[in-house]
């Protein structure tokens, strides 16, 4: 699943290959109904044409009988009957032979085959008749005696009778297979419009899926197009709020979809740098107030020293009063150098120059040594640390020495003199450091903010700061792969944690050998 | 009207006709085991022009005529036919040509139509009057026979 829920089955490529098979398929069933429409026709003239030949059959039994006839209407004038005999028979094997195809080409017409079957008998009969003929003959010559007019007469009347029938079926198979022939016949040419008309049909279901599929897809694709277009339009006068409609979740739903992303983002940036400009400048009434506080500070003691020793009524001031003045100058100083620093490390951060030396530290004893010089400073002793096993690890001890002083100093800011806890425990694979102050607590919705440059939590002016410390923290515990984090309920309290990993990455630990092997 | 003009010219006429062509009497014949009893001059006409081919009990007709010569043929001819010998060997030759059908077979002599008819199932002949004595042969009735 692509983001904004654009699946593959809705491109155009998928749609347009799904128009490709439905042709294909329909072109397929096409040829396949034409198949069978031409099928029918050419079983119909196939039938036609064996009708025929089986008609044709019959016409060549009857010449055939003819030719057996006009030999036996020799007989009254010849003189070798066994030659005629001969000759008769050879006739009839000829007509037999073709009374054989028509009887095996007819096999599946019952009705014709049962003529071509009575034709055979009849045939039998009539061979049968004649022979008798022949042999009467025969028996007259051996005699030496003149044929009998009378019996002669009598078995060609009777042959005769066995031709007629034989003639009759065959008229009768004749007729029939006229009959059939002139069905089928019919049959193919009733059916005459049959390709047109199956044509026609396939032509125009052809021609209607052609256009059903082709308008949707084109109606679709130009209202995603011209719905694109109004957008573009809008957004390139300047309307970022205008957002796109996406009319099909395929490829150009996607374009719109895609635009619709960047015209956020794009107000977004434009909302992002507008809120930086703000911060900056915010910044940098804070700086200049908060570099200023000091420069005056010291400038009025400077000054103040000046006047006490050029003054000529009294007497020049003591040392107490000058080791005073220059303690004061030398913390404000401290406090400028520090400010400064931040800065620094700002930029430096920002150009990506900050760089981590890395030696074996024990967390512990660290937050314990940072603890106990803030205490001293502050004079008062709120900060408790609790640690229940030794946490070593490879950091800069200078830079998470400035994130625990950030972290614990940020809890004093705030804190009002109530109590303050530091723990430091192993979880896992990682150090856990948490310090837990009971001031005012962060809100939710600045709690994400707080990391970020030039941003205070509270942005009232009595507690000084540049809000960079965090910003700082942030960096160097992300640079050493860490995480640091804030939770807090908005009312009373906040704690803040980070964690850093006891065990080096493999990218880290072979830069730190490296550098490691240079050293040595 | 018409038909009773008619009527009168049979009437005038036949008297001439008997005079003129002295009528023998024939008898038509089957076999004996043929269903064929009764039969119309019409019937006879239609087998013998083979206009109908088959009897009604499906056997096919063999129907056997006489020679030209024979005065049973005449008496045929006129009575049951009510054709001239033209007209019937225009009709053959006509049959011949349009369907390849030929005339019945011609016989003789009335022995020989008796020997047939007893033979062939199916068959038909007719004979003259004073013949006698055949096997296996029945006269059927025949209606409708011109005068």
């Amino acid at each position: 699943m692509s983001p904004g829920g654009f699946s593959q089955n809705t491109s155009i490529l998928t749609r347009l290959r799904n128009i490709t098979v439905t042709v294909a398929v329909f072109f397929l069933f096409s040829f396949v109904g034409l198949y069978i429409s031409s099928q029918r026709f050419l079983t119909g003239l196939r039938e036609m044409y064996l009708r025929n030949q089986l008609s044709t059959y019959a016409n060549q039994i009857t010449e055939a009988l003819t030719s057996s006839e006009q030999i036996v209407d020799r007989l009254q004038f010849a003189t070798n009957v066994a030659d005629l005999r001969f000759s008769f028979h050879a006739s009839q094997r000829q007509l037999r032979v073709i009374l054989n195809k028509a009887l095996r080409r007819s096999r599946d017409s019952s009705e014709v085959n049962a003529f071509f079957r009575d034709t055979e008998a009849a045939l039998f009969n009539y061979e049968n008749a004649i022979d008798e003929i022949f042999d009467l003959a025969r028996s007259a010559r051996a005699k030496g005696e003149p044929i009998s007019v009378r019996r002669l007469g009598q078995e060609v009347l009777v042959g005769k009778q066995f031709e007629n029938d034989v003639k009759e079926s065959l008229r009768k198979a004749q007729i029939t297979l006229k009959l059939m022939s002139d069905d089928a016949f019919e049959a193919v040419y009733d059916r005459r419009h049959e390709p047109l008309i199956v044509g026609t049909i396939l032509a125009l279901l052809f021609f209607s899926i052609a256009m059903v599929f082709g308008l949707s897809l084109t109606r679709g694709l130009s209202q995603s197009i011209r719905g694109l277009l109004t957008a573009t339009d809008e957004v390139s006068q300047g309307n970022l709020d205008f957002v796109a409609d996406i009319h099909d979740r395929d490829e150009i739903g996607k374009l719109t979809f895609h635009f619709n992303e960047m015209v956020r983002n794009l107000k977004e940036g434009r909302e992002e740098l507008k809120n930086a400009v703000f911060a900056r400048d915010e910044f940098l009434s804070i700086a200049s107030h908060e570099l200023r506080t000091p420069i005056s500070i010291l400038s009025l003691q400077l000054e103040m020293l000046e006047r006490k020793i050029h003054s000529s009524k009294g007497s020049p001031p003591t040392i107490e009063e000058v080791l005073k003045a220059l303690k004061l100058s030398n913390s404000q100083t401290r406090r400028l150098v520090e400010l400064v620093e931040d800065l620094l490390d700002v930029s430096q951060i920002k150009t990506g120059r900050l760089n981590y030396r890395r030696e074996e530290v024990e967390l512990g004893k660290l937050t314990h040594d940072v603890v106990q010089s803030l205490n001293e400073q502050r004079g008062k002793n709120l900060v408790q640390v609790h640690t229940r096993e030794l946490v070593f690890g490879f950091w800069d001890r200078s830079r998470i020495e400035q994130v625990i002083l950030n972290l614990v100093s940020n809890a004093f800011k705030y804190a009002d003199d109530r109590p303050i806890q530091v723990y430091v425990t192993v979880q896992g694979e990682d150090a856990l450091w948490m310090v837990e102050d009971q001031g005012p607590g962060i809100p939710k919705h600045r709690q994400k903010d707080i990391f970020n440059r030039f941003t205070r939590a509270t942005s009232s002016r009595n507690i000084s700061g540049l809000g960079l410390g965090l910003y700082i923290s942030k960096e160097i515990i992300e640079g050493h792969e860490g995480k640091i984090w804030v939770e807090s309920d908005g009312v009373k309290g906040s704690r803040f944690y980070f964690r850093l990993p006891t065990q080096m990455s493999p990218k880290i630990s072979t830069k730190f050998f490296r550098e490691l092997n240079e050293i040595v | 009207m018409k038909r009773a003009l008619l009527f009168l010219v049979l009437c005038l006429s036949t008297p001439l006709r008997a005079e003129t062509s002295a009528p023998a009497k024939i008898y038509f014949i089957v076999r004996s085991d043929s269903p064929i009893s009764k039969l119309s001059a019409q019937e006879i006409a239609d087998y013998f022009l083979k206009r109908r081919r088959e009897w009604p009990h499906g056997k096919s007709v063999r129907f056997f005529d006489r020679r030209d010569d024979n005065p049973e043929r005449n008496v045929f001819l006129k009575r049951v036919l009510k054709k001239s010998l033209r007209e019937v060997e225009l009709y053959w030759i006509g049959r011949m040509q349009f369907t390849g059908d030929s005339a019945p077979a011609q016989i003789a002599s009335d022995a020989m139509v008796a020997n047939m008819v007893a033979r062939f199932d199916g068959a038909i002949g007719y004979v003259s009057s004073d013949f006698k004595g055949a096997k296996n042969i029945k006269v059927i009735e025949v209606e409708g026979l011109s005068p």
